[in-house]
């Protein structure tokens, strides 16, 4: 279940580098949670995850205004998936939101509430172009839940020409 | 703890356990109808992606293969993908048939054989092809096709009194799709069927030769029993092997869940002079079998093509790219025009399809490798489908690959298209077609039901839905699923009954 951590023996199979920053990672992940974040007001998200959504969700949508519409959207969405899902989302989130995971397998350096919008980008397309399959498929994971929520919110369809539905006489 | 007694125990509400429900219940038998899906009517179809991907598809239509290379669209509601699926009705291709009769041991599926079972479903939920002028998405299809001298066809459609709407997807706001929601299902419930909605199947109890109950849950994880003379699996091509391996149902060969297939889609999309407007109109209305007929069916992988409703949600989250190229191409969605090509997994031993497993919690998933052999046919159907939209008029085609940019010219398509890195998660890769995991045939060593759905081991156990099938279709699934089970039902209904 551990699907987004590569096994052992697949670390020793990976290329150096990156499996050394995905062992870093599996192994803070491994470790007990020091203090759960008090629980915002959210289904699934903490603290920390929003931080993650935050930083991710304007330059993945190249819209700023996603901001504001993503991480509530985002949420919702994935209260809705099956626990295996919502647990490796978890994983998902819990490896970017450490600062082994951050630093070493994101490659970003400044916290994520800090992040600036050059370096969340080079994070996105050193996953979206990764050697590892994992990393890709973390990529596609953001990349959908993120602009799902944003043009799941009628208030964005202006941007793009879309009436929403016909009205039904 | 409930129990509840019947003739027949169906699970599952989509194109399988729909049409059997009414048969049976027609032949006087009665039915008890299981689906872990929601109740939902025309009343809750709003017409809006974030009320129907979570109410009424499988994972919120986010479902994904182990290796999330693939997204699965499948139904999860009363009528299950009928009641939102894009209304494409095909018979099964009659070269599907001949190869299942010669090549993998089914007996009685001819063309001309199954000719009446199609006819009597196609009467049943009003087929026909669609009598009205394609929206600006088909008809890009069509305009580039015939520019290239490529034979077209018009989608025939299971509906009455379609407003031409477009959101087939979201659940039909009108009933005007023929779905199991609004025919076969009401019919058998006035027969005296019971549907039990919002209830999931976990298992059949059973002593090797025959089944003996039933094993529900229901939305407030009560224990529900039913026990039944006979028990129809009809929970779609991963549902249906993921009961079996959950009951410890074993068949000679090992096929429970096996050669599993998805008609694997490849997308291009187009920024098109003229508006296409692809949220609205009828989503699938043109489509070419051109590529299917290129070669033997067993040769380098065929593909159909056809196109997909481009709304927000779903175009924004296929679409490859972010950022600067994700708004710019969302900004210009009313002129994207997509297409796609679903390719015809399962004739070459180059394409086994995939196994379906059960995860920790006992939830099903679906690893689907992706073999050099579907890359090939992917990579020549990224090429078709860019020169089909150049010819059509495009501005610029962008093949759903991570790698891959808009370009400008066929030529500059062309070339990028023969450099791109066929690899999971690379390229888009998606699919609304499961099929397989309990496959028909007369030899019991390979296959897990005979040729009319009766599972070899256990003697009251049918299984009546796309799991059946030995390899894809080479079609839109409906129909195939509706034809088979009328033949099996009926047989099963005249077995039971006596008459």
């Amino acid at each position: 279940m551990n699907e987004w951590m590569l096994s052992r023996r697949r670390l020793f199979v990976g290329a150096a580098a990156g499996a050394a920053a995905l062992a870093l990672a599996a192994w803070y992940e491994d470790r007990p949670d020091p203090k759960n974040p008090s629980k915002t007001r959210y289904a699934f998200l903490r603290a920390e995850d929003h931080a993650i959504v935050a930083a991710v969700a304007p330059v993945l949508t190249g819209r700023a205004s996603a901001l504001a519409v993503v991480p509530a959207r985002l949420d919702a969405a994935i209260a809705g998936l099956p626990p295996a899902t919502q647990a490796q989302l978890r994983q998902l989130f819990d490896l970017l939101g450490s600062p082994w995971g951050r630093v070493f397998v994101a490659g970003v350096p400044q916290r994520w509430s800090e992040a600036n919008a050059a370096s969340v980008a080079a994070f996105l397309q050193a996953w979206r172009t990764s050697p590892f399959e994992r990393l890709r498929a973390g990529y596609d994971a953001l990349h959908q839940l993120v602009l799902a929520a944003y043009y799941s919110d009628p208030l964005t369809w202006s941007q793009i020409g879309y009436a929403g539905p016909p009205r039904i006489s | 703890m409930k129990t509840i007694r019947a003739d027949v125990a169906i699970v599952g509400t989509g194109a399988g356990g729909g049409t059997a429900a009414e048969i049976l219940a027609q032949h006087g038998l009665r039915v008890v109808l299981v689906e872990e899906g929601p109740l939902r009517t025309a009343a809750d179809f709003d017409m809006r992606e974030s009320t129907a991907y979570p109410q009424l598809y499988q994972e919120s239509a986010a479902r994904k293969t182990l290796d999330k290379a693939i997204t699965i669209l499948q139904g999860r509601a009363v009528g299950g993908s009928t009641t939102v699926n894009w209304t494409s009705s095909f018979r099964t291709p009659p070269e599907t048939l001949a190869y299942w009769s010669e090549r993998l041991g089914v007996k009685a599926c001819s063309a001309a054989e199954m000719a009446p079972w199609f006819e009597l479903m196609e009467r049943r939920l009003h087929i026909a092809p669609w009598n009205v002028p394609p929206n600006e998405n088909n008809a890009v299809l069509a305009a580039g096709a015939r520019q290239l001298g490529i034979e077209t066809g018009v989608v025939p459609r299971n509906v009455n009194g379609c407003r031409n709407l477009g959101y087939c997807g979201m659940g039909c706001p009108v009933n005007a799709k023929q779905s199991m929601l609004v025919t076969t299902i009401p019919a058998a419930i006035k027969h005296g069927a019971i549907l039990l909605h919002s209830t999931h199947a976990e298992r059949f109890d059973h002593d090797g030769s025959s089944v003996t109950a039933l094993v529900c849950r229901d939305a407030s994880d009560a224990q529900i029993t039913v026990k039944a003379r006979h028990y129809i699996l009809a929970a779609g091509a991963i549902g249906s092997p993921a009961v079996l391996l959950r009951s410890g149902v074993r068949d000679r060969g090992g096929h429970t869940g096996a050669r599993t297939f998805l008609h694997p889609v490849v997308l291009s999309a187009a920024i098109m002079p003229q508006p296409v407007e692809g949220f609205a109109g009828a989503p699938q209305s043109v489509y070419s079998d051109h590529f299917l007929h290129l070669d033997r069916i067993d040769g380098p992988i065929g593909f159909k093509l056809e196109v997909p409703p481009i709304h927000p949600v779903l175009a924004a989250s296929t679409l490859t790219g972010f950022g600067e190229q994700s708004a710019s191409l969302m900004s210009q969605l009313p002129n994207v025009q997509v297409l796609i090509a679903l390719l015809r997994d399962g004739f070459h031993d180059g394409s086994p399809g995939g196994t379906v497993r059960l995860q920790d919690d006992g939830t099903p998933v679906l690893d689907y490798p992706l073999t050099p052999y579907i890359w090939e046919g992917a990579r020549r159907a990224l090429m078709a489908m860019a020169n089909i939209q150049f010819a059509a008029g495009a501005s610029s085609v962008l093949p759903l690959h991570e790698d891959a940019q808009p370009y400008g010219s066929l030529a500059q398509a062309f070339s990028a298209i023969r450099g791109l890195r066929m690899e999971p998660l690379r390229t888009r890769i998606v699919s609304a077609h499961v099929m397989g995991g309990c496959a028909m045939s007369e030899d019991p060593s390979q296959s897990v039901v005979d040729s009319f759905g009766s599972h070899h081991e256990l003697r009251n156990l049918s299984v009546f839905d796309g799991s059946i099938f030995p390899t894809s279709l080479g079609a839109n699934p409906q129909l195939s699923i509706y034809g088979f089970t009328a033949r099996n039902a009926t047989r099963l209904a005249r077995t039971l009954t006596g008459k």
